[in-house]
C-alpha cells in the first residue's frame, strides 16, 4: 500500500506543479503580430516543478533498489504488485478510473464546447479561458491519480 | 459455488507463521491473511504452491461449497 501512496503523491504534486507552471507563463504571455514579439515568464512554478522532478525522479530510483520495498517496480510505477492479489487489485483500480474517467471527460467536452460557442459572454479575456482549460486538463489528471489512489487503498483494506 | 479453504488449519498443523508461508510460496503476508479470511480466492497455481508447502494434496486444502 505504501508503494503506491507514494507514487500517486508524487504524481498528483508533480501534475499540480506543472500546471500551475503552465497557468502562470499562458498569464504572463505577451504575443504581437506586427511585428511579430513573443514573450513569457519563466515563472517560481516552473524551477518547483523541476526541483520537483528530480527530487520524485531521484526517490523512485531509490524506492526502485530498496530491500523491502513491496515489490515496487520504477518502471511499473502506480501498477508495481508483490504477488497476484495486489495485480487484482491493480487491474480492478484501474478499471474503476476508467469507469470514472470517461463520465469526467464527456462533461467536460460538453463544458469546453458550452464555453467555446459562448465565449465572448463569458470572458472578455481570452487568458481566462485558457487558464481554464488547462485547470480542467491538468485537474483531471489529477483526479485521476487520486481515483486510482483511493481505489487501490480501498480494495487493499477490504481483503 | 464459492472455494472453500483450510489453509490456516494445515498452517498451523505445520507450526508455521503466516510471514514464513507467504515467503515459502513468494507472495505477502497480507494475501496469505485474505486467503485465510476467505476474502481472496487464490490463482490454481498459488493453491498448488500452498498445497506442496503443506505437504497435502490440492482438494484437501480447497474445496468448492454451494452458496
Amino acid at each position: 500500500m505504501k508503494k503506491i501512496i507514494f507514487e500517486q503523491t508524487g504524481n498528483i504534486i508533480l501534475i499540480l506543479l506543472a500546471t500551475l507552471a503552465m497557468i502562470q507563463t499562458v498569464l504572463t504571455a505577451t504575443v504581437r503580430e506586427d511585428p511579430i514579439f513573443f514573450s513569457f515568464e519563466f515563472g517560481i512554478f516552473w524551477f518547483l516543478f523541476l526541483g520537483w522532478l528530480i527530487v520524485f525522479g531521484i526517490a523512485r530510483f531509490w524506492y526502485g533498489k530498496k530491500k523491502n520495498n513491496e515489490g515496487y517496480s520504477t518502471k511499473k510505477g502506480e501498477f508495481s504488485a508483490q504477488d497476484e492479489r495486489e495485480e487484482l487489485i491493480s487491474k480492478k483500480a484501474s478499471l474503476i478510473t476508467f469507469k470514472m474517467l470517461i463520465p469526467l471527460w464527456i462533461i467536460l467536452l460538453a463544458i469546453s464546447f458550452g464555453l467555446n460557442l459562448f465565449l465572448g459572454l463569458f470572458f472578455s479575456d481570452i487568458k481566462i479561458f485558457q487558464t481554464m482549460i488547462i485547470g480542467i486538463l491538468g485537474g483531471s489528471l489529477i483526479i485521476c491519480y487520486l481515483t486510482y489512489l483511493i481505489a487501490w487503498v480501498t480494495l487493499d483494506s477490504k481483503d | 459455488m464459492i472455494v472453500i479453504n483450510q489453509v490456516q488449519i494445515f498452517r498451523k498443523q505445520k507450526k508455521m507463521t503466516q510471514e514464513v508461508l507467504a515467503n515459502r510460496v513468494g507472495v505477502s503476508r497480507k494475501t496469505i491473511v485474505s486467503l485465510e479470511k476467505g476474502n481472496y480466492t487464490p490463482s490454481l497455481l498459488l493453491a498448488l504452491q500452498i498445497a506442496e508447502v503443506l505437504e497435502t494434496d490440492i482438494h484437501t486444502i480447497f474445496y468448492l461449497e454451494k452458496e
